[in-house]
């Protein structure tokens, strides 16, 4: 049993890492909104997962709290609001879908091939592990690393951000309050 | 501990593990019947009614209504299980579950008592040990995942009543979340943390000589904004616009029966618990006795009793505002959620910023 | 820990099945999530990389990341719900006033 839990943890990634791409795959193969919003929720929880694995604590709750407690909480609302009528689609998919996805797999092999030495070569087999030669010995992945970057290395894309996220917000009350006359 | 183990042929870690589960699951499953029982007779006793108290065990045994909480489960357990015809039927199974694992994950946390050494390593009475990188983030991001059992629900379920419940819980959890955090980010800020020991441990003492050192004294603005918004969140009267009894019947849950609808009041109870528990180590102290500094000579035993006593005092209190004040109106909700709480939530946090420069 | 091809390959399939979705959809609300699923793909290697080259400046950028995605889904789900507005439809195949 402590074994089978052992052997559990230490493949975490690829387990998380799986489920999040069948996610995806619902959401793009489901014929309701719905599904599809919650095959995204899925697929975003278990990238959450793949972060908390990777020892980026802080990143993973900020996935958990920017994209499962906010975004996908407006995705579900508009289509809620939308998909009301109970429109049922005849063709979810375009009419192009067969070239696109020879185009994809075509893409897959491509990419593939280039990285078939960075994928399958001598170094995969190294496991990802913090290098501490080149950190001086700061540790990653918890907040204060993360806030160290962005409040002192990465401040003024930092600052713009926050202007982009302020557009945003005011662009996108104009563009859905209703015309009053 | 070693004992234990040993019996179980487990390392003590792991037997730790599965007390600290235990523990943790039977304490909110354990609480959550009682609760109803609470809620149904302090309800009672605040309109002057005398409540349900005829349910008998042999014919004899009452307890003071006690029983009835035992009556509705079997109750629960023996109704017909039905799916509405016109339900998407695999997202009506789902949305149970949806709302029910949310309320019991935002404990994993929570430390409910002192922290104790035993054969030269230190056990700790939380589920997930401190410097796990996540600390107060979690319950915030959980919390923040209850919303989908609602929206769930109220979608396949197919029904005019629920989509508009649905659509009112899903614009009320999204607007009290950003009062809410801005309030508990003033708390880390003060702490130079977010690890729920730490809170904890920051709160011992006196302050100003008179009061115990809790964020209650210390902010209360910001608990003021806290605890509204737990409110919100748990959807609770004065803000459960999900149900509305009186206005959308039922609300997100009117097509669910028998053991659907258990778990979607069981898990309305959790929320309860878990925003009872959260308040409780943000603001109340934790498991720490007021006034007292160290807690090294204290009995864990003791320091868990006290943490029980905050939570079920809290919940009794949430008991107490559900039949005391009225439902807001859907305007008023979002008016005193963007316009009044974030605000004083941001006043706050800038006060405090200001506190500490160097 | 995961070695760099495992993250590669799971963050190279999130990528693919995002510009599937995109280029066979006809939903805009699907292409908006799909959009994100990108993101996201691409925010998993940053952070693998963070961890490997011991820098912060990866993970610093995928925070940078999450809030624009923040930012373009407020303004892509603003345009579908005007969009929802004008011509009652969300399928992208219906939006061809410019066809002629």
């Amino acid at each position: 049993m402590e074994n089978l839990l052992i052997s559990l943890a230490q493949n975490l990634f690829p387990i998380f890492g799986l489920l999040a791409v069948g996610g995806a795959a619902l959401m793009v193969a489901s014929r309701q909104a719905v599904h599809s919003v919650l095959g995204f929720l899925f697929a975003m929880l278990c990238v959450a997962g793949c972060f908390l694995t990777l020892e980026a604590e802080f990143l993973g709750i900020a996935q958990l709290l920017v994209y499962a407690g906010g975004i996908v909480v407006l995705f579900l609302f508009v289509v809620m609001l939308v998909e009301l009528t109970k429109y049922k689609e005849k063709d979810i998919f375009q009419k192009q879908t067969k070239v696109a996805l020879l185009a994809v797999a075509g893409g897959l092999l491509v990419v593939g091939g280039a990285l078939r030495n960075a994928l399958f070569g001598p170094a995969a087999k190294e496991a990802l592990t913090l290098r501490p030669e080149i950190t001086n010995g700061a540790v990653l992945g918890n907040a204060q690393a993360v806030s160290r970057g962005l409040f002192a290395d990465f401040l003024l894309p930092f600052e713009i951000l926050s202007i982009i996220l302020l557009v945003a917000l005011v662009g996108a009350v104009v563009l859905a309050k209703t015309e009053r006359v | 501990m070693e004992t234990l183990a040993s019996l179980l042929h487990t390392s003590p870690a792991t037997a730790w593990m599965a007390v600290k589960v235990l523990m943790a699951f039977g304490l909110i499953m354990g609480i959550a019947p009682p609760l109803t029982w609470a809620e149904r007779r302090g309800s009672a006793m605040i309109q002057d009614r005398i409540g349900p108290n005829r349910a008998a065990l042999f014919g004899k045994i009452r307890i003071l209504g006690l029983v009835q909480a035992l009556a509705d489960g079997v109750k629960f357990f023996f109704k017909e299980d039905l799916v509405p015809p016109h339900a998407n039927k695999r997202l009506f199974w789902l949305a149970p579950l949806l709302a029910f694992v949310p309320a019991m994950l935002g404990f994993a946390v929570i430390p409910m008592g002192r922290s104790f050494l035993s054969g030269g390593t230190e056990y700790h009475l939380s589920l997930l040990d401190p410097g796990n990188g996540m600390g107060m983030l979690f319950p915030m991001a959980v919390g923040a995942m209850a919303v989908y059992g609602i929206l769930v629900a109220a979608w396949s379920s197919n029904n005019k009543w629920a989509i508009l419940g649905g659509m009112r819980a899903s614009a009320q959890m999204v607007s009290y979340e950003v009062g809410l955090s801005l309030a508990v980010i003033a708390i880390f800020m003060v702490t130079g943390g977010y690890d729920p020991h730490e809170i904890v441990k920051a709160q011992q003492g006196t302050f100003l000589g008179v009061l115990p050192n809790w964020y209650v004294f210390r902010q209360p603005f910001g608990f003021l904004v806290f605890f509204v918004c737990m409110f919100a969140e748990a959807n609770r009267l004065p803000f459960d616009f999900a149900e509305g009894e009186s206005e959308i019947v039922a609300g997100f849950h009117i097509e669910y029966g028998s053991m659907k609808f258990a778990l979607i009041g069981l898990a309305e109870y959790g929320h309860i618990l878990g925003a009872s528990a959260l308040i409780t180590t943000m603001y109340l102290g934790g498991w720490g006795i007021p006034f007292v500094a160290d807690h090294g000579q204290i009995p864990v035993i003791v320091t868990f009793l006290v943490f029980l006593t905050k939570v079920i005092a809290l919940c009794l209190v949430f008991i107490w505002v559900r039949w005391t004040l009225p439902r807001f109106r859907y305007d008023q909700l979002m008016n005193l959620g963007w316009k009044k709480l974030l605000p004083i939530s941001m006043a706050n946090l800038l006060y405090f910023a200001y506190r500490m420069r160097g | 820990m995961p070695s760099p091809n495992a993250v590669l390959i799971i963050s190279f399939l999130l990528f693919s099945t995002g510009v599937a979705g995109i280029l066979i959809r006809r939903n805009a609300l699907v292409i908006l999530m799909c959009a994100e699923l990108m993101l996201n793909a691409a925010n998993l290697n940053f952070i693998a990389f963070a961890r490997h080259s011991g820098s912060v400046g990866g993970q610093a950028f995928a925070l940078m990341v999450m809030g624009f995605a923040a930012a373009e889904v407020a303004v892509g789900l603003a345009i579908v719900v005007a969009l929802y507005r004008r011509k009652a439809t969300v399928q992208v195949d219906d939006i061809n006033l410019l066809k002629g």
